[in-house]
């Protein structure tokens, strides 16, 4: 759209003549006889550009710039000025004329100071644009900035971990109300003091006084620390915390540091509860395993008991027999069930002694031979003679080697896939390293896998109520106690090798030679 | 003529105890030591009812409980199931089981939670075998 142009001239002629160019040429125009009428009608028109002649009576043209400029600088004003009067046009475009255009007028002078005055106009226009968006994007800027660092700042404060951050003195910056919390000092407190984070927290006095110039020495920057400590509380409580701090650089220069406290109180008791619970669940498991035991037991003592008195009552010996049979063999499953437990729980010493391993092992074989033979299973012996003798808990040895092999007759002669030609070998052999190898190896039908997992679980048993899930554990138990270590290997099918190996830590110390070299 | 009661339970006091118990009160007890056994006395000898122990190191009783309930020619003969498990947990993993099986087997005519008590024993073998 053109602009709207004022035009303001006290000769009638001219006022006709422009008047028709300019409307012609498209501009919306309003048109003033005088100054006085031209300023009234600038008022109520609001024109983007004036064309006044300078000389008017009353109110003149340099009047109608002056006072048009004041209240609307933006407003382009173009005088026109008699010829040779040069003075009066400078002095105009001095009092911020766009431009002037001489009498005689000349459509093209006049057109060219209104294209000029144009430009102005809309070169103006978009200045001004543009520095209003560069205001609204500033501001938006500033309120974004703003919401940030609001938001940063309510992060630190709302915050469940303390944050304490100091300057480059070490004066503290940031000081948290988690912080504020825990440590029971206020802000204007902490920022008295004169150097806080030592003081609250003396891990991080280490961390400066050590880490850090060391850090610094071998990397040439320093990394973070994060570690437990303790805070040490106004009240002068010590707060188990866990701390994590680093320090702030710019380039190489220390700028302050900042760091992170975490109390750890609420952690330590839910890690105690759970501890707890998981101590209450295996106690039941326990309890639940040790019923089970002991309700198998009691079924055969009741059967006894039903026995008995059946025989008294008809007479019968043979019931009396049976009977009081069975009350004995459950008389004896709970005295060994009961030494079992006893001898689990019991948190003993090996008793130690000179021993030698073999002769142990001998003992079992002897033990067992009998019970084999009557079983159709063959039991060998493999002793490695050079043995010495080794510093061991002979009583605890014994009670392992006579649960594998019991283990293993049982594995040949109950359940399925019985091999043809059972086999079980006890076999002893010095290993490297003075270390002692204990094993008891048969031909039964193997360990399969899923029960492998469970052998060594307390009340596990394959043999339903025959074994009370206690044999294995013990004797992991003992082995552990030797600070040795029990393994087993088993490919299904093809029997199972249980091993028992005991470290040089309970081999004789060597006999000093007697030439003392 | 003495009703037939097959006792089947790996535990020789059981057995013994059980046996026993039938003896006296006018039945006539026969016994196998683990389910296979137990499988094949109830073919060959057919008796009017069985007490089958749950848990058994070989195969479980439960293998042969579905055996017996699931063969056109026993089927019919009540099964006392016998173990230490609560009978409450019991008949919930029977359920289970079925389930699994994706067959519906009828529960246990009887059970009886170990240690088996006389009397319990014996209400069921007169409620079961007329």
């Amino acid at each position: 759209m053109k602009p709207k142009i004022l035009l303001i001239d006290d000769e009638e002629g001219i006022r006709k003549l422009l008047g028709i160019s300019l409307r012609d040429a498209g501009y919306p125009l309003v048109i003033a006889i005088d100054g006085e009428h031209g300023l009234e009608l600038f008022q109520e028109e609001h024109p983007d550009i004036v064309v006044t002649d300078i000389k008017m009576p009353g109110v003149d043209g340099m009047e109608v710039l002056k006072r048009i400029k004041y209240v609307s600088p933006e407003t382009e004003v173009i005088v026109i000025t008699g010829h040779g009067e040069i003075e009066l046009a400078i002095q105009s475009l001095q009092m911020d004329a766009s431009d002037f255009i001489t009498k005689p007028i000349h459509d093209e002078a006049l057109f060219v100071a209104l294209r000029r005055a144009e430009e102005k106009l809309a070169w103006r226009r978009s200045l001004r644009r543009y520095n209003e968006t560069l205001k609204t994007k500033v501001r938006e800027a500033t309120e974004e900035l703003r919401k940030n660092f609001q938001f940063q700042e309510k992060l630190m404060q709302s915050a469940i971990d303390g944050f304490i951050g100091t300057d480059d003195a070490g004066r503290a910056v940031l000081f948290n109300v988690a912080a504020q919390r825990l440590s029971g000092y206020t802000l204007e407190e902490i920022r008295e003091l004169s150097d806080p984070l030592p003081r609250l927290v003396p891990e991080w006095g280490e961390f400066m006084a050590r880490t850090v110039p060391a850090q610094l020495a071998a990397e040439g920057r320093s990394a973070c620390m994060v570690q437990r400590g303790f805070l040490m509380a106004k009240n002068g409580e010590r707060i188990p915390i866990r701390l994590s701090g680093t320090l702030l650089l710019d380039q190489d220069r220390i700028i302050g540091s900042i760091c992170c406290l975490q109390d750890q109180r609420e952690l330590d008791r839910l890690q105690r509860d759970l501890l707890r619970a998981e101590r209450l669940a295996a106690t039941g498991q326990t309890v639940a395993g040790m019923a089970h035991a002991i309700k198998n037991i009691l079924g055969g003592l009741k059967g006894g008991r039903f026995m008995v008195n059946k025989g008294l009552e008809l007479n019968e010996r043979r019931y009396l027999q049976d009977g009081w049979q069975m009350v004995e063999r459950n008389i004896e499953k709970i005295a060994q069930f009961t030494m079992d437990l006893l001898n689990f729980c019991r948190d003993r010493e090996p008793e130690l002694e000179e021993t030698d391993p073999n002769g142990l092992a001998r003992e079992v074989f002897d033990l067992y031979r009998e019970q084999a033979a009557q079983l159709g299973v063959r039991l060998r012996l493999e002793l490695d003679e050079t043995l010495p003798p080794f510093v061991l808990d002979p009583k605890g040895l014994h009670q392992v080697l006579t649960n594998l092999v019991s283990n293993a007759l049982d594995a040949c002669t109950l359940g399925d896939d019985l091999p043809a030609r059972p086999e079980i070998i006890l076999s002893s052999q010095g290993l490297a390293g003075g270390r002692l190898l204990l094993q008891v190896k048969d031909n039964g039908p193997g360990i399969p896998e899923e029960v492998r997992k469970k052998l060594f679980t307390i009340f596990f048993s394959t043999k339903g109520s025959r074994g009370t899930g206690l044999g294995l554990l013990l004797s992991q138990k003992i082995v552990q106690e030797h600070g040795g270590q029990i393994q087993v290997q088993s490919v299904p099918g093809e029997g199972a090798t249980f091993q028992v190996i005991l470290s040089r830590k309970f081999a004789t110390p060597p006999q000093k030679s007697p030439d003392g070299l | 003529m003495k009703k037939k009661i097959l006792v089947v339970d790996d535990e020789m006091d059981i057995r013994i105890f059980i046996s026993t118990l039938l003896e006296t009160n006018g039945y006539k007890p026969i016994i196998a030591k683990d389910g296979e056994e137990g499988l094949k006395m109830v073919q060959e000898n057919k008796p009017d009812c069985v007490i089958l122990d749950v848990m058994m190191p070989k195969e479980s009783g439960l293998k042969l409980y579905r055996e017996i309930k699931t063969n056109e020619s026993t089927r019919h003969i009540p099964v006392i199931m016998c173990s230490a498990v609560a009978k409450k947990t019991f008949f919930h993993s029977h359920k289970e089981l079925d389930r699994y099986h994706g067959a519906s087997i009828p529960e246990p005519d009887g059970y009886i939670e170990k240690p088996p008590e006389a009397e319990e024993l014996l209400s069921n073998l007169q409620r079961l075998v007329a």
